[in-house]
């Protein structure tokens, strides 16, 4: 199964183990600087009253990332954080950051981050963004961007070419990810 | 086969004594292999669970075990109480494919024989558990290739 999802899409989604328990539901994700990997899920207690919990489930204990749960084996699978594994942004980390083309110019505002996901790893491949300068017009797209990402919570840095290739949303979305890749292949020739 | 649906509610009544036990409310299913581990009885202790190994015969009209032996397990300390139906059916891939309806079993053996969702009938080997929130059973890549495009796939 491969599928792409946005990271508010993830947030809220049940941790279930194989006995069909839920353990925990998603509070984010955390992306590895380098690469955009999925490299944990920040977790929240389940149920009105609870809160953000302590303990973390790291990419290497996940049975299954589906689009309606993430599956684990078992309780044992969610773990105290482990300092190098937390390190990097969360999904939600970058949402409102200035999307700015290496050329300089501010396109939008980051509102939300576009994961890909495969049976062994989910990865990040775009935004979803308000354009308009600063972020104020009203047209949101969906833009995709090459990897290694460059982003922090102020700026997120993209091609030129990335502008061009948007979708109004997820449908044509792999097709332009494909078109951006040509583009800057034929770029970079 | 016997259907959840056919024996909630039946009587169940002790062979040995003719004695009425309780009602049945509920199936507690378990996997490897996938079967009906206990039935789940109200009786006027209060919630008790009746070993697959005890129930004699699931007749149309009542439940028999073997003897009144009880009491049995209290479903509410035992933490298996809850049944399968009406719960999520969520793939071990994590995809959600409905929401259990109905449950078939064979009662000779309590061997589970499908789960059924409103647009599905599954086979009830696949079963992997039933806990609090759904019931989990192998995805075996059932409809593969819908790629979700549409973003939301919040089901």
């Amino acid at each position: 199964m491969r599928f792409l999802i946005r990271v508010a899409d993830v947030v809220g989604r049940p941790v279930v183990t194989l006995n069909g328990d839920a353990i925990a539901q998603v509070k984010d994700v955390v992306l590895g600087a380098a690469d955009g990997r999925v490299k944990t899920f920040t977790l929240s207690g389940r149920g009105l009253m609870s809160g953000p919990l302590r303990e973390v489930l790291p990419w290497r204990n996940v049975r299954a990332f589906g689009p309606d749960a993430v599956m684990v084996v078992n309780r044992s699978m969610v773990v105290e954080p482990d300092e190098t594994e937390s390190t990097g942004g969360t999904g939600s980390g970058v949402s409102g950051a200035a999307v700015l083309t290496v050329e300089g110019e501010d396109v939008g505002r980051v509102t939300d981050v576009i994961l890909d996901v495969a049976d062994d790893a989910a990865w990040a491949v775009g935004y979803e963004v308000r354009l308009g300068r600063h972020g104020a017009g009203r047209a949101t797209v969906m833009m995709p961007v090459p990897l290694p990402i460059a982003a922090t919570r102020e700026h997120v840095v993209v091609p030129v070419a990335s502008v061009r290739f948007t979708t109004e949303d997820l449908t044509g979305f792999r097709e332009a990810a494909r078109g951006l890749e040509r583009a800057l292949r034929e770029e970079a020739s | 086969m016997k259907r959840f649906g056919d024996v909630i509610r039946l009587p169940v009544v002790a062979a040995d004594t003719a004695e009425r036990v309780g009602k049945v409310t509920g199936v507690v299913l378990a996997p490897a292999p996938a079967r009906v581990e206990f039935v789940h009885v109200h009786t006027v202790r209060g919630d008790e669970l009746v070993a697959w190994a005890e129930v004699r015969a699931i007749g149309p009209d009542a439940v028999m075990i073997n003897h009144v032996a009880g009491p049995f397990a209290d479903a509410s300390v035992s933490g298996r109480q809850s049944g399968p139906v009406g719960k999520s059916l969520l793939t071990d891939r994590g995809r959600r494919l409905g929401e259990v309806r109905e449950v078939t079993f064979d009662e000779e053996d309590g061997r589970l024989v499908s789960l059924t969702t409103a647009a599905d009938v599954l086979d009830g080997a696949r079963l992997l558990g039933v806990g609090d929130f759904a019931v989990v059973i192998t995805d075996q890549a059932i409809r593969e290739a819908d790629e979700s495009g549409s973003g939301s796939a919040s089901g």
